[in-house]
């Protein structure tokens, strides 16, 4: 008990520090927050946009916004949300300007159960959006939506809370939950259907 | 607990961490199927890599060490403006009846044609040699590297 309590507290403390190195722009923070981060982040940008070139792109587009923002970062909370939601708010940004590369996926769709047709049935340009996606997401990730992709590896690869994902994409943690079910089960479907290791 | 608690559990946390969980999962069959499977997708998503470009990191650094320079360069060109605009204000407050005197005076010589005029003159024209020396420095802070907006769209 007492080792969680020093946990917690030296955690505090670091986001303290944290937030007045980043509000001071000490580039020497932003070198090792750059190297601490650089696959956690990528890989959450790959698994956003379902495409390297665009991951790296905006990788280096979120930590500019980084060193201009640190002076928003609240140490109340953790850092790998905040600089989640920044490399996020970046790709919106983008998607207003390329609408192909949508995150979004229609109300009814959400609500809808998970149906088969879903991944057995793709038109040509889906089919062609699809081989794109396999090309950057060698990973089980690969055949989901990318508001599905999202909420998988925020969950299961960063270890983020359903609290945390809620507040990176800024909906109710209700739909974060009814996202996971969802993308949990379209892998399974995609499993299912192809029966082999993706 | 009942399946919906179950598979909130199981998405909240390792599974099984809570005992009520594992008393369910024992006895329900259907739980035992989805957490098989979910155990194995969610396996299948940590699996998931992407490996940074050779250099990235580096470029990115560099990048940022540039861009922290810049916005350095523009706060101190933002204090320099604001020091030399506090002083001219006190200067204007100081000198404000040396300047009516020193207007009348330039009316009298028919050099402006109100008192009013010159009073102006005298104390916007030191205002504006300031802006128009900091601009041809290329220390206002709009022209120390202000390409934000590009970069950004
Ligand atoms: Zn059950």
């Amino acid at each position: 008990m007492e080792l969680l309590l020093t946990m917690a507290v030296s955690a505090a403390d670091d986001s303290r520090v944290l937030a007045r190195g980043l509000r001071a722009r000490d580039p020497r923070l932003l070198d090792e927050l750059i190297e601490k981060y650089q696959y956690r982040l990528l890989r959450y940008l790959v698994a956003l946009a379902g495409n390297h070139a665009l991951a790296e792109d905006l990788f280096q587009e979120t930590w500019l916004r980084v060193l201009e923002r640190g002076h928003q970062f609240d140490p109340r909370y953790r850092f790998e949300p905040w600089l989640f939601a920044v490399a996020r708010n970046l790709f919106l940004d983008r998607v207003r300007r390329r609408p192909e590369l949508s995150l979004t996926v229609s109300e009814d769709d959400e609500e809808r159960p998970v149906d088969p047709a879903d991944v057995e049935t793709r038109s040509p340009f889906e089919e062609a959006r699809h081989s794109e996606q396999k090309r950057a997401l060698t990973g089980a990730l690969a055949t989901l939506a990318p508001i599905y992709r999202e909420v998988l590896a925020l969950r299961f690869q960063e270890e983020l809370s359903l609290e945390e994902i809620a507040r990176v994409s800024n909906v109710p943690v209700s739909t974060v939950k009814s996202r996971l079910y969802r993308g949990l089960g379209q892998m399974q479907l995609e499993l299912g259907r192809t029966g082999v290791a993706l | 607990m009942n399946c919906i608690e179950f598979r909130t559990t199981l998405l909240q946390a390792e599974p099984m961490s809570a005992p009520a969980a594992g008393e369910h999962l024992a006895l329900c069959a259907d739980c035992q199927r989805t957490q098989a499977a979910w155990t194995d997708a969610i396996r299948r998503v940590r699996q998931y890599r992407a490996s940074p470009s050779p250099g990235l990191a580096e470029r990115t650094r560099q990048l940022v060490r540039q861009r922290a320079a810049t916005l350095g360069r523009r706060r101190n060109a933002l204090r320099l403006l604001a020091g030399v605009s506090g002083m001219s204000l006190l200067w204007m407050l100081v000198s404000f009846r040396l300047s009516w005197e020193f207007a009348g005076f330039l009316t009298a010589l028919h050099v402006a044609s109100s008192r009013s005029v010159a009073f102006v003159g005298l104390n916007v024209v030191p205002v504006a040699l300031v802006v128009l020396v900091a601009w041809t420095l290329g220390m206002w802070p709009s022209a120390v590297g202000g390409n934000e907006e590009d970069f950004y769209g």
